[in-house]
């Protein structure tokens, strides 16, 4: 009998001990190539007595579909890195509550492409043409400056593309034809790629493959260009072992309207557990510190026109005049039967 | 009356001992499947458009391009396996228990670095294509492997080649080879000796290799997608497409149910043909069936079946251990120190070391389970077909068919279903570290009741029921008889359970938390940023991986019985 006493004593005890001392636990979920710096992170938990759990779900796609197939038990209170082509789905899903940020003062009217609030923009980059710069200076070719370019024969055999049915790139740079090019007329995207495939494009599933194996400026492959970020060049210097060089070894073609802009937003998911701890945190992604983190961990540009961008970003990683959009909703709305009309043309 | 409540007590024992796999099988497949093709396919029924999917997807000809490839893949395996499990068997040379461990080693290979190693290799540039340009002296030699059903084919034999090998010399070396000489005596020549006897003898874990080799490629999914290019396609590959990216969950459904259909059809005709092949027969324990060899044929036999395949097999894994040393400016440990100064640079990054113990103990963890539920659930399924009749019989067939389902379930479809069914009460595992193993244990488990149910169905009753005479308790009989005659057979159970953990990269089907991190996944985060750095730290990685697939194999080698040299 003593011994059962003191056995549910020390329960008690315990129990009592991991409530008072456990801070609260906010579930944020998250794709697999989210990255920030501890430090800035902690700072945020400290502030707000607050643990953060992270979960990484995939890509970007996989996470969605894993935030909406749960719904009911939601995985998480935040869900970061929903993008412009996902945007409509995740919408209609009706799976975020609307948060209007006081944080959304210093962001750009234009990427806050969602009005409900419902999604909010953290960053932002750009999709389009890197080629191998050594290659182009050995070769003496001119480097390709219209997306018409890559058509003629003095480019035959030099591209390499992701297939838009398997990857997040691929389906950016096809985007970007669409709007370029149009859909009816004289020269829609269908003749394009048409002109493309004619002209020896090779096209795999994924940016991996695409710009570590078959990319010449890797080392491995043939192709000196690739459909890829306009923030690779910075990376490749920034990540370039010792003897640094003085300039990228890659550069970005930068076609008028041939970059495709992709917006990744963050929402507060319906169901939360912590809605407070939920807009606090929504406000600090958007806020001053975790902004500026955001460049050299994710490498894409952070929406919050107030964060410094570092000078790697403004020497090398140029924002493209006209960047090429199409809007969320046809994207939603024709997707599917655009890839079906490009695998005919192109991968046939 | 005594003698019928011990069989009584047994039936029950029987019934018992198979109940904790299925209910495994129930709450971790069943379930999860049941609630996200019921998602999926609800709609699809209702708005009736099964015909759009069927179209859309040109269903007939994926799953004709599935098939073929699927079983291209497997004659290609067992062209180069057979051969390789014979040496394997019948011969003792230097090095044999490192070639085999070193056999299975790409199993645990994730698919983005197998496929990476094989671009630097048959790639345009790569080693193969600078041979070639050598010899014939001309730098434009093209020589290039391009991603297509060449390259499937080729990457599926690097990995499935161990379970053709392990199954089928593990039966080999059992053989007693009394039985060849036998058949020699009694005047049948050497050829007709083999097939008439040997082979026929094997026939059953050729069939049991051949379908674990079907399966596993007919569903392949990372390796059609890297090294398939846009033109290969699967079912599954197909699934992905229309789940992530499409966000067509009833099509992607739809697909699952044919696949599932289509896996589960192929098996009950392996299983009925299994059940027909399989031959009692008097096992040794394989340690008297292997010699050296001694003619000079026997040697090239031993090197040209045994050690080339072999080889081959290793040269990728080869150039990746030694590209993670070679950088721009020569040999260095540049990419090995940035593994290990990188760590608490991002919230995902987590160091090598805790990585790697992550993977250990979820694949010993995995090993554990699916041994024990494997086991268990091999005997049920072995001593039901000896029956063949009745009720048992058609339970355990049903059983057998049961643990092979995991290999036809879409792993893209059923990572879906767990985030959907284990989210709330009374299932409420999702953030849970034993669900890793679990997911795992799920695919280690066909592979191992595999690996047991061939030797299982050969040994001979009598054997067991002569020392159950003696006096030997039913646990003695399994000590002492069973134990020794399926040493291999346990081993490579265990190998692959253990492999498989190692191996499994769970984005599609869990979820990632830091704390959870493991060497494959730490891989793919390295190898989804660009620059040699990344891709140098990812070889560095994949190095870590093979060595701790490799002391992990050679420790479960190292399992021995005691009775193993009673025999």
């Amino acid at each position: 009998m003593p011994k059962r006493t003191v056995l549910l004593f020390l329960c008690a005890a315990l129990a009592a001990a991991s409530v008072s001392a456990a801070p609260r636990v906010l579930r944020v979920l998250t794709h697999s190539s989210f990255a920030a710096t501890p430090s800035v992170i902690a700072a945020f938990e400290a502030a707000n007595d607050v643990k953060i759990q992270f979960t990484a779900g995939g890509d970007a796609g996989e996470t969605l579909n894993k935030a909406i197939l749960s719904r009911d038990t939601p995985l998480a209170d935040v869900l970061y890195g929903v993008d412009n082509t996902f945007l409509s789905r995740a919408l209609k899903a009706d799976i975020f509550v609307p948060y209007d940020s006081p944080a959304l003062a210093s962001i750009p009217k234009d990427l806050q492409i969602d009005a409900s609030h419902r999604l909010l923009p953290v960053d932002f980059g750009y999709v389009d043409l890197n080629y191998d710069r050594a290659w182009f200076n050995k070769k003496a070719v001119p480097v390709p400056q219209k997306l018409e370019d890559l058509t003629k024969p003095a480019y035959k055999g030099l591209l390499v593309v992701e297939n838009p049915a398997t990857s997040s790139p691929g389906l950016a740079f096809f985007l970007a034809t669409v709007a370029y090019f149009g859909e009816k007329g004289r020269y829609p995207w269908q003749s394009y790629w048409a002109d493309l495939a004619k002209n020896g494009v090779l096209v795999v599933n994924g940016w991996d493959d695409a710009y570590t194996n078959q990319f010449s400026a890797e080392g491995k492959g043939r192709k000196p260009i690739v459909v890829s970020y306009a923030t690779s060049p910075a990376y490749e210097l920034s990540n370039a072992t010792d003897p640094k060089p003085q300039e990228p070894p890659t550069g970005n073609i930068l076609p008028e309207a041939g970059a495709f802009r992709q917006v990744e937003f963050v929402g507060i998911l319906k169901g939360a557990k912590e809605p407070e701890l939920a807009r606090k945190f929504v406000d600090f992604m958007l806020g001053a510190a975790f902004q500026a983190d955001i460049p050299l961990q994710m490498w894409v540009y952070p929406s919050n026109s107030a964060a410094q961008v570092p000078d790697i970003f403004t020497k090398f990683a140029p924002v493209p005049a006209v960047p090429a959009t199409v809007d969320a909703a046809t994207i939603e709305s024709k997707r599917d039967a655009w890839i079906r009309e490009w695998t005919r043309i192109v991968v046939k | 009356m005594d003698a019928h409540r011990r069989e009584i007590a047994r039936r029950i024992g029987g019934t018992g001992a198979a109940a904790l796999p299925v209910l495994f099988l129930c709450l971790f497949l069943l379930y999860p499947l049941a609630r996200i093709l019921a998602m999926g396919i609800g709609p699809l029924l209702h708005g009736g458009s099964v015909g759009q999917v069927v179209s859309d997807t040109n269903l007939g000809r994926l799953l004709i391009a599935s098939a073929v490839q699927a079983l291209l893949s497997t004659l290609l395996t067992l062209v180069v396996g057979l051969p390789a499990a014979y040496v394997f068997a019948r011969y003792d040379f230097p090095g044999k228990a490192v070639l085999r461990t070193l056999l299975s080693i790409p199993f645990v290979l994730p698919t983005v670095v197998v496929s990476s190693a094989f671009v630097g290799l048959f790639g345009s540039g790569g080693a193969l294509e600078k041979a070639v340009a050598l010899l014939t002296g001309n730098p434009d030699a093209s020589a290039s492997l391009v991603p297509g059903l060449a390259a499937v084919l080729l990457s599926h034999l690097f990995y499935n080649l161990a379970i053709v090998v392990r199954m089928v010399s593990g039966a080999w070396s059992s053989l007693d080879p009394r039985l060849g000489e036998a058949a020699r005596m009694l005047g049948a020549n050497r050829a007709s000796s083999f097939l008439r006897v040997t082979a026929r003898l094997l026939l059953p874990s050729i069939a049991a290799a051949s379908i674990l080799v079907f399966a596993f490629c007919f569903s392949s999914f990372g390796v059609v997608l890297v090294l398939g290019g846009p033109r290969t396609a699967t079912v599954e590959t197909e699934i992905y497409k229309q789940s992530v990216y499409m966000f067509n969950l009833p099509a992607a459904a739809f697909l699952s149910g044919i696949q599932l259909v289509v896996t589960v059809l192929i098996m009950y005709g392996y299983s009925r043909l299994q059940a027909r092949l399989s031959v009692v027969q008097n096992l040794r324990p394989e340690a008297l069936a292997s010699r050296h060899p001694t003619t000079a044929s026997q040697h090239v036999l031993v090197i040209l079946c045994g050690l080339l395949p072999t080889i081959a097999l290793v040269v990728p894994m080869l150039s990746l251990a030694l590209g993670s040393f070679i950088t721009r400016n020569g040999v260095r440990l540049t990419y090995w120190k940035a593994l290990f100064a990188n760590s608490g640079h991002s919230i995902f990054w987590t160091s090598p070391l805790p990585a790697a113990l992550n993977s250990l103990v979820y694949s010993v963890e995995t090993m554990l389970i699916s041994l024990a539920l494997g086991i268990p659930a091999a005997y049920v399924i072995a001593r039901g077909q000896a029956s063949r009749k009745g009720l048992r019989g058609f339970g355990s067939g049903a059983l057998d068919l049961l643990f092979l389902l995991p290999l036809g379930t879409s792993a893209v479809t059923l990572g879906f279903g767990f985030i959907v069914s284990f989210g709330a009460p009374p299932f409420a595992l999702r953030g849970s570290p034993l669900l890793i193993p679990c997911a795992h244990a799920l695919v280690a488990l066909p592979l191992v009741i595999r690996s047991l149910l061939a030797p299982l169905r050969a040994i001979n009753p009598r054997m067991r029921e002569s020392a159950a005479l003696l006096g030997a308790t039913p646990t003695r009989v399994r000590l002492e008889i069973d134990l020794p005659l399926l040493r291999r057979a346990f081993i490579s159970a265990a190998a692959f359970a253990f492999t498989v953990s190692l191996g499994e990269f769970g984005a599609t089907a869990l979820l990632t938390r830091p704390d959870m991190v493991t060497l494959p996944v730490l891989i793919y985060s390295s190898l989804s940023r660009p620059g040699e750095l990344n891709q140098g730290q990812a070889m560095a990685l994949s190095t870590v991986l093979m060595l701790a697939c490799g002391l992990g194999l050679a420790a479960i080698e190292r399992f021995r019985t005691r009775s193993a040299e009673v025999f």
